[in-house]
């Protein structure tokens, strides 16, 4: 039923029955969210009912609205408070996850440095010792009481010395202090022996490995800088690690050479031993920027691949091969066990300082590694707060972290406040000024805002199918985050 | 529904119902943003399609239309939001205040004490154990770049205006659990 139905009741003062609620029409229901998760579907004509104040009491939909929180006159205040307070614990934490890039060198381009801008022998753009040492111990001046350590580059273990050096002094601190430690390195791999999987396995530490699907793919967009491919080494990599029992994922960025080849990409992951794939946008910057009419994706192709993608996921699981898109997992866990996972993009308001923290090689400070990528690739440090020589308190109360904050708080964005998706989602004011030049951006014509409608839209098209719905019960449980539990790495966002 | 289409232009204009308010004009203008620019007339609303593929009659009806009932769902939104504003900001403020409480008077875990004369030595000589492993490792590399480090005030250096921090999330975790 079109809104034009819903016209009469415009000419009613609006009954105080309805309570507070985000609405969007899909696929010819109404679909309803609030700020304490919950979210239910109504048919039209009962959506037309519930906005005029005709819907028949004591029934089970009244029933259901209810205990949702959905009318007005019926809001158990101790309920909802609480429900809300588990959504957003994170406003009480600080930064627990911690980026460190431990060198700019890299063996293999990205989609952002296409071509090296640092010599691979060059150390001068390696973080130094001391600089390690002082971080190791830096990073526990957090308030939070857990902390993720996740190392970046560049290729962190170019810089082998220094990334064991953090990962072992780090967890020594950890244990000394009795606060919980998560390590994690993003590397392609080019640089894996048997020492460092040995090092890895035995230190706990996660790795995230970029992997763009097929060779051609793959090799297309991160080729050695010195000419050849890498997605040989990367899979060999990935295969090690899983042998060795060392927790290995792979992330996936979505450029226009991959559309079209959605079985291609999951039977490369499938044949690296992998069941996940993470699926990230490409964004406006370094050398993405310069080549983007040739490898960007418009958010409708975006969106197309994401449901075909999506699909074939679901179509593998239903003929029992376990394999999940990861970013749809953390979605589903803040739809559907209404806790959140951990990832500082998808909050009420911007994670950035208040959730994550970066360091440069150089002990530049970031509010996240979004910021310290976009100074990495485009030479602008707009979002650098200090160095590693502030306290936690002048880096957190810096006025960048507070413009982030005021920029990214849904509740202010014009689009965002009244979404059904507001309680889910969150804004990236760094990808907003990549993208269109200012904090705030502008959401109508946000390929960032786009892409996030299509996931949801599909996710929710899909949770109403009796046969998906356990699908994602499970996945939405393999990101679900304990509470004093670090933040789980590789959630954050990041030019990877 | 009854507008006017000039199709060499580009656009089409129509008149609204006079229960909608101008903010949920300009919030349905700011989601076909991509699609279309509107302009505010004396007694309605005239788009004008954008896009590289030109949209005949039929086309510039359909996002009248479309645009039309944009107007109403965000004339709703607008009326629930102003309506329910003061009982959901209770809520979440209640909610804060809380989460708040429950931080403040959250029993210390007893691993979380104090750090005992032993943690404090095994501190030391971590740091220790770090520096001697600097000085047998040779000089570092320089750190080069060209974000010099500025001098700073040393770790945990107090700023000279104190910011409002009611839920002491500003404060370090040492000074959170009294360590």
């Amino acid at each position: 039923m079109p809104e034009a139905t819903l016209e009469p009741l415009l000419k009613e003062k609006l009954p105080e029955t309805v309570g507070p609620v985000l609405f969007r029409r899909l696929g010819g229901r109404y679909l309803l969210t609030n700020d304490w998760g919950n979210h239910y579907w109504l048919e039209a004509e009962d959506f037309s009912k519930y906005i005029g104040g005709t819907l028949e009491e004591e029934t089970p939909l009244w029933h259901d609205l209810r205990t949702r929180g959905f009318l007005r006159n019926y809001l158990s205040f101790h309920e909802l408070g609480g429900r809300w307070r588990q959504r957003t614990h994170y406003l009480q934490e600080g930064p627990g996850l911690h980026h460190i890039a431990v060198t700019r060198r890299n063996r293999n381009a990205t989609p952002y440095t296409m071509k090296p801008q640092v010599e691979l022998e060059d150390r001068k753009f390696d973080m130094t010792l001391a600089m390690a040492r002082r971080l190791a111990k830096f990073v526990f001046d957090s308030p939070n009481s857990e902390i993720t350590l996740e190392l970046r580059g560049g290729d962190p273990m170019l810089n082998w010395d220094v990334s064991s050096f953090l990962i072992r002094h780090a967890s020594s601190f950890a244990g000394s202090v009795k606060r919980k430690l998560q390590a994690a390195i993003v590397s392609p791999l080019s640089e894996l022996d048997e020492e460092k999987i040995a090092f890895l396995a035995e230190h706990g530490v996660a790795v995230s490995v970029p992997l763009d699907g097929p060779k051609d793919l793959h090799d297309a967009l991160r080729s050695e800088v010195e000419g050849g491919g890498t997605w040989e080494k990367t899979v060999a990599g990935i295969k090690a690690l899983k042998k060795a029992g060392v927790a290995c994922e792979a992330y996936f960025t979505l450029t226009r050479g991959a559309l079209g080849r959605v079985d291609e990409i999951i039977e490369a992951y499938q044949s690296a031993g992998l069941d996940s794939i993470h699926v990230r946008s490409l964004w406006p910057v370094g050398d993405a920027r310069a080549r983007w009419d040739e490898i960007s994706v418009s958010s409708d192709d975006s969106f197309a691949f994401y449901k075909e993608l999506l699909d074939a996921c679901l179509a593998l699981e239903a003929k029992g091969t376990p394999f999940r898109e990861k970013g749809a997992a953390v979605l589903l866990t803040k739809i559907l066990q209404g806790t959140d996972p951990g990832a500082v993009e998808n909050r009420l308001v911007y994670g950035g300082g208040l959730g994550e923290m970066a360091y440069d090689f150089d002990g530049d400070v970031y509010p996240s590694d979004e910021g310290r990528g976009y100074a990495e690739a485009e030479g602008d440090q707009l979002f650098r707060i200090g160095s590693a020589d502030l306290g936690f308190k002048e880096l957190i109360s810096h006025s960048t972290v507070r413009a982030l904050a005021v920029a990214s708080d849904l509740g202010s964005q014009p689009l965002c406040s009244q979404c059904v998706y507001k309680p889910f989602c969150g804004v990236s004011p760094v990808f907003n000024v990549a993208a269109q030049g200012s904090l705030h951006g502008r959401n109508s014509t946000n390929d960032r805002c786009a892409t996030y409608m299509g996931m949801f839209d599909s996710l929710f098209e899909r949770l109403r199918d009796e046969k998906v719905k356990p699908i994602f019960e499970r996945w939405s449980k393999t990101t679900e985050l304990e509470r004093g539990e670090p933040t789980p790495p590789f959630l954050s966002g990041g030019l990877l | 529904m009854d507008c006017d289409i000039d199709v060499k232009q580009q656009r089409v204009s129509f008149e609204y119902d006079d229960a909608i308010e101008e903010q949920a004009v300009l919030s349905a203008a700011y989601v076909f943003a991509r699609r279309a620019e509107v302009w505010t007339t004396d007694d309605g609303v005239e788009l004008e399609a954008k896009g590289d593929s030109k949209l005949d009659e039929d086309g510039l009806k359909a996002l009248a239309s479309e645009f039309s009932e944009e107007l109403i769902a965000q004339e709703l939104r607008r009326r629930i939001a102003t309506e329910n504003r003061s009982v959901r900001d209770y809520l979440i403020t209640q909610a804060l205040l809380a989460a708040a409480n429950e931080q403040g008077q959250q029993p210390a875990d007893s691993q979380l004490q104090n750090l005992s004369g032993d943690q404090e030595e095994e501190i030391q000589r971590l740091i220790q154990e770090a520096e001697t492993e600097l000085e047998t490792q040779g000089a570092p590399p320089t750190s080069g770049g060209n974000n010099a480090t500025p001098g700073g005030k040393g770790e945990g250096g107090e700023g000279q205006d104190e910011p409002l921090d009611p839920k002491a999330i500003l404060k370090s975790w040492e000074e959170k659990r009294g360590a």
